[in-house]
């Protein structure tokens, strides 16, 4: 919200400067910051009189002018249509800087001298009326420095409201909390009342929870013009556009005292009555922006004897504005329930400085004030003779006083406050207060709808003593409660470490994707949960794995030039169950291409790689080795044969493999891409067994290498595994070294070699041993899988 | 001049051995070894010598023709060591070794940026002894408004513009605050938490992404009073920016809390001075605090009157972005290696 100083000064009694009142303004939880200062800005910018105007000789559209600036008569050039001779005007002199940004200097225009500029009220920064020169009052004085005569040197504040602090959505309600803040008055104009009635026009409430309060007061005779540059002015610094005289009243004494009004042409309502009811079921209604709404059954609608003429508290109809020609008006002024203002706001997607307020709660005891204060301005301005007025209040129930326990409120804030300092503190904020036994009971000013109970009245006290008065003290946490939700955390924290540690790059993906990517990888899945997404709507799925995310960014840093990308993610994935409830899971997914180079040698990122990589990692968190098989069902963006389902303690936590190359084709990645996802909870619970060590051997062993050569299509594993099945308690480890096809294997073959190592934990093996086991294993993988040891 | 006997002649050997000068390189240690101790050397040919010596010289001649050896072997074998010694530290000396070679680095990976912030701050956290609690990202209304103090049709929901999904009432949690209602209800009072995640708001641009992630904490306590708030975030602050660090609170409105503060941190670019990221007022915006509002406490069947309590959120991404310069948060979600490979 705009907030002109000048403005809010005539409101209260104060002796801040603009920056202390800033400061004081946000210490009090308005956040305020000065956006336009025009302190000292027209120094040079004084009163003048035209003297003289005359065609300039070489130009059609200027004129020269001579203008009396007090002590000296100037020439001066000038532009505007309408400058005239005798015309009171404001003149920069030289040396004057405008708020446009334009110095003012000696200068030639077409081979005349200039001594100045005659100012419209944009080059003044008054408001965007440019038709031409701004012509003054005559009766002031030639010389006299503009800021004198006109409201000009202001400085404008920008505050930041919080939602629950409507009541300070005005100059008033700024003024209330200066009050408070500096201990200045309160300059509120005291009115007479008005006369009870309005001779042919009645009004009535049908919905009072909807309308609390509703008043009209009668002007009549209004001529319709623009307003004086003052009010202009002050409207145009706080963002709305000056229209004309009864209109500008209306939002002028909604920015001083937060209340809205409506001015309706008293010609427009019919049957001389004011009906405030429900809109019927498809009753169309056309606001004065001139857009037809079907507001609905819900909505509040302003309506006379034959059709609605305003939509309560939020705009105003077509068929009933202030038109050129109103010489009549009917000025409401109300209180609308802010739940069903915003309700119907929302449903239309209207936004008004209107239903802004109301939303926000305005203070139902000060409509009278605000249509008092409208009623005598249309007076002033608009030649209007202010008549009867008609309140209807049927409704708001008496809020009762809260009371305050001292002695909490000084718990809750770590604070030593008296009695008295409370009460101070909440007088000055306008509540009444009444202190006994150390219960303090205080009754709420009408405009704070904000303050409910206890808690609310401690924040008063709080803000006004201030929050940096308040000592820090540190709590003793040593007893409290210790639960199991770290765990996880933590859990995930090591499986993250240890990735990073193996080469791969954290990243962060949005839990959202574009469900196209989870179909062109064939990852049918019937529970993912959709989204309504207004930033980007093909975004609008709930991940349900890590992969299609990992695989778009893997897509982005090939496209960007990358040759190796290692990235991994940990992080939620959401699943629907059979009963339509979403689940969540945290997974973890790698994926990976390019090559790995270790001092000089280029290792491959390919399957078994990873496959090594993910069998450390696994042994790290959960101390047990993971299995590798084929899975139940393949997936199909993964190459049929190279993909494996893993298992850590006979349970399955994943998937690994290298994606399928028609699956890529989508993603336009055109290499070799190999990843896994895998279920952290499921692997967290997998591995609660935890590890235990075995014995350091007492007695040395026996190594030994063998290469054997076998069926191409015969797997490593299985002969790994016949090997060590040979003897169990002495064959300790088995190892390949080397795979190989070429010279000297036979087509179809190949030569897997092994180092093997025998141990026996009671006695050292002899050569003889050794070659006894070593017999028993080649008797073995012959046996089992044809194996022949390679020459 | 008459003929010296053998001992004589053994004990000026013995006498010209001990003033020897020392080999200087490996020829004089072979020229001595060969004069001496080789075959005719004058050691040799005066232990054959021996054989011919009179009877009762021979013990003395002896045990002199041992000391000469004794004294000649350790003395070259000394130098040797010693020569051995300076060729290899020549050697050495001489050598030329590139030690502005690029090192053979192991390929380490990266924590990202707003992960590794997360777990620095929960990790003070948890030493000033809160514990973490996680709670779910797809929340229900109430625990992530209602429970919270957010009547439904309240302006103050407009302050989060919310993701909702479609074929369930759910929505995506727009603070980790619902994890508060969550923790107190699991666990009751006395209770500190702190529970780290991401959240989601529809809004984006160069500092708004659609997803981000916070820290929420909280302490729920007999007698906790507004002062612990202030002594809490500030011993945080400290650690993570600095001892010099200094906090400043101002009254705002969260409805979860109640008096709810907007706390600033003195600026870590400029120290206070005023510069382009604090826009010149010597202070960064960071945290929301505040007393936990009793509505809170009920939806928590916790009792006000008894219990008191504060809570704070901050957004990692902000946190983040200062520490390391960055100016456009969706840098963080893009995850580009070029980006990554940096931290």
């Amino acid at each position: 919200m705009k907030l002109s100083y000048l403005w809010l000064n005539e409101w209260v009694e104060h002796s801040l400067p603009p920056e202390k009142l800033a400061e004081g303004l946000t210490g009090l939880g308005l956040e305020t910051n000065i956006v336009e200062d025009r302190r000292g800005a027209f120094k040079n910018v004084v009163v003048g009189k035209v003297e003289s105007v005359k065609p300039h000789p070489n130009a059609d559209n200027i004129r020269l002018t001579t203008v009396n600036a007090g002590t000296e008569t100037l020439p001066i050039v000038c532009g505007a249509k309408n400058v005239a001779e005798g015309q009171t005007v404001a003149v920069a002199l030289i040396g004057a800087a405008l708020p446009n940004g334009m110095k003012i200097e000696l200068r030639k225009i077409r081979g005349e001298t200039s001594c100045g500029m005659i100012c419209s009220e944009t080059e003044l920064g008054l408001g965007a009326e440019s038709s031409g020169i701004m012509v003054l009052d005559d009766s002031l004085k030639p010389g006299t420095p503009l800021a004198e005569c006109i409201e000009i040197e202001d400085t404008l504040f920008e505050v930041d409201l919080t939602p629950n602090r409507g009541d300070c959505l005005s100059v008033l309600g700024v003024a209330r909390e200066v009050a408070a803040l500096t201990g200045g008055k309160l300059k509120v104009p005291a009115l007479t009342p008005p006369a009870s009635g309005i001779a042919g026009l009645t009004v009535k409430i049908e919905n009072a929870s909807a309308c609390p309060r509703y008043t009209a007061r009668e002007i009549s005779g209004v001529k319709i013009a623009p307003s004086p540059l003052k009010i202009r002015r002050r409207l145009s610094a706080c963002g709305i556009r000056p229209i004309n005289n009864v209109v500008d009243v209306t939002n002028y004494i909604l920015l001083e005292t937060g209340h809205p009004l409506h001015a309706f042409d008293r010609r427009d309502i019919s049957g001389g009555t004011i009906v405030i009811r429900n809109a019927a079921e498809n009753e169309p209604f056309t606001t004065l922006d001139g857009k037809t709404h079907t507001p609905g059954e819900g909505a509040l609608l302003i309506a006379d004897a034959a059709r609605g003429v305003a939509l309560a508290g939020i705009m105003g109809g077509q068929n009933s504005e202030v038109k050129n020609d109103t010489a009549d008006v009917i000025l409401e002024t109300a209180y609308f329930n802010p739940v069903a203002v915003r309700k119907t706001a929302k449903k239309l997607g209207i936004g008004t400085e209107s239903s802004y307020r109301f939303e926000r709660g305005v203070d139902p005891d000060g409509v009278p004030l605000a249509s008092a204060l409208a009623a005598k301005m249309m007076e002033e301005i608009a030649g209007g003779k202010a008549g009867g007025f008609i309140d209807q209040y049927p409704g708001m129930a008496p809020r009762p006083a809260i009371t305050l326990s001292t002695a909490r409120c000084n718990d809750m804030l770590g604070l030593d406050l008296k009695d008295g300092e409370m009460e101070n503190y909440l007088s000055r904020l306008g509540f009444a207060c009444k202190t006994a036994g150390g219960a303090l009971s205080a009754k709420v000013p009408s405009h704070r709808h904000d303050i409910k109970e206890e808690i609310d009245l401690i924040e008063e006290i709080c803000r006004l003593h201030g929050f940096t008065n308040i000592p820090g003290t540190l709590p003793r946490l040593a007893q409290h409660q210790v639960g199991t939700g770290g765990d996880m955390y933590a859990r995930r924290r090591e499986l993250n470490r240890l990735l990073s540690a193996s080469g791969f790059y954290e990243t962060i993906n949005y839990s959202f994707i574009n469900p196209l990517w989870r179909t062109q990888l064939e990852m049918a899945d019937a529970r993912a949960a959709a989204m309504e997404n207004r930033i980007n709507a093909d975004l609008s799925e709930l991940r349900t794995s890590l992969l299609p995310g990992l695989l778009t960014v893997t897509a982005f840093n090939l496209k960007q030039g990358a040759e190796n990308v290692t990235l991994y993610e940990t992080g939620t994935v959401f699943r629907m169950d059979g009963n339509g409830v979403l689940e969540e899971f945290l997974s973890a997914g790698v994926m990976t291409c390019g090559d790995e180079e270790i001092f000089g040698a280029k290792l491959e990122r390919g399957f078994h790689r990873l496959k090594g990589i993910l069998t450390k990692v696994i042994k790290a968190i959960t101390g047990t080795a993971p299995e590798f098989a084929r899975p139940s069902a393949p997936r199909k963006y993964l190459y049929d044969h190279r993909q494996a389902e893993i298992t850590v303690g006979g349970q399955v936590v994943g998937i690994m493999g290298q994606a399928h190359p028609l699956a890529l084709e989508a993603f336009d990645i055109d290499c070799g891409l190999v990843g896994f996802e895998m279920s952290v909870n499921a692997l967290v619970q997998s591995g609660a067994k935890g590890m235990r060590v075995t014995a350091i051997p007492r007695f040395p062993g026996i190594k030994r290498d063998v290469a054997l050569l076998v069926d191409e299509r015969t797997g490593a594993g299985a002969v790994m595994e016949t090997i060590l099945k040979t003897d169990p308690a002495k064959i300790r480890s088995c190892r390949l070294f080397d795979l190989y096809h070429g010279q000297q294997v036979p087509e179809g073959k190949k030569s897997l070699a092994f180092r093997l190592f025998f141990l026996d934990t009671e006695k050292t093996l002899t050569d003889a041993a050794g070659d006894a086991i070593m017999n028993a294993i080649l008797a073995r993988v012959k046996e089992t899988h044809g194996a022949e040891i390679r020459g | 001049m008459a003929a010296q006997t053998l001992i004589e002649r053994l004990q000026g050997l013995k006498a010209q051995v001990a003033s020897l000068p020392s080999p200087a390189d490996e020829r004089e240690l072979e020229a001595l070894r060969v004069k001496y101790l080789g075959k005719k050397g004058t050691v040799s040919l005066l232990s054959q010598e021996m054989a011919s010596a009179p009877k009762d010289e021979k013990p003395v001649a002896g045990k002199l023709l041992q000391e000469v050896r004794g004294g000649l072997e350790t003395m070259l074998e000394q130098a040797r060591v010693r020569l051995t010694r300076e060729k290899i530290q020549k050697e050495i000396e001489q050598e030329f070794f590139d030690i502005s070679l690029p090192g053979s680095e192991p390929e380490f990976g990266a924590r990202h940026p707003i992960a590794a912030v997360m777990d620095e701050i929960v990790d003070i956290f948890t030493g000033m002894g809160f514990q973490v609690e996680e709670g779910p990202e797809v929340e229900s209304d109430y625990y992530n408004f209602e429970g919270l103090n957010f009547p439904a049709e309240h302006p103050a929901r407009d302050m989060q513009d919310t993701f909702h999904l479609t074929n369930i009432e759910r929505l995506l949690r727009t603070h980790t605050s619902p994890v508060q209602v969550r923790a107190m209800q699991k666990y009751g009072p006395p209770l500190s938490v702190i529970a780290p995640g991401k959240v989601y708001r529809c809004d984006a641009d160069i500092t708004h992404s659609p997803m981000f992630h916070q820290i929420e904490g909280f302490t729920i306590d007999k007698k906790i009073t507004m002062g612990d708030l202030k002594g809490t975030l500030q011993t945080f602050i400290q650690r993570l920016y600095g001892p010099k660090t200094a906090i400043r609170l101002r009254p705002s409105f969260f409805p979860f809390v109640e008096p709810g503060a907007e706390v600033d941190v003195s600026c870590v670019i400029c120290g206070g001075k005023g510069c382009r990221v604090c826009k010149h007022t010597g202070w960064l915006e960071i945290l929301g605090a505040g007393m936990i509002h009793p509505n809170v406490m009920r939806a928590s069947k916790i009792d006000p009157a008894q219990w008191s309590g504060f809570a704070f959120g901050m957004g990692i991404e902000r946190i983040a972005m200062l520490k390391y310069g960055v100016d456009d948060i969706r840098l963080f979600f893009e995850n580009d290696l070029r980006f990554l490979r940096q931290f």
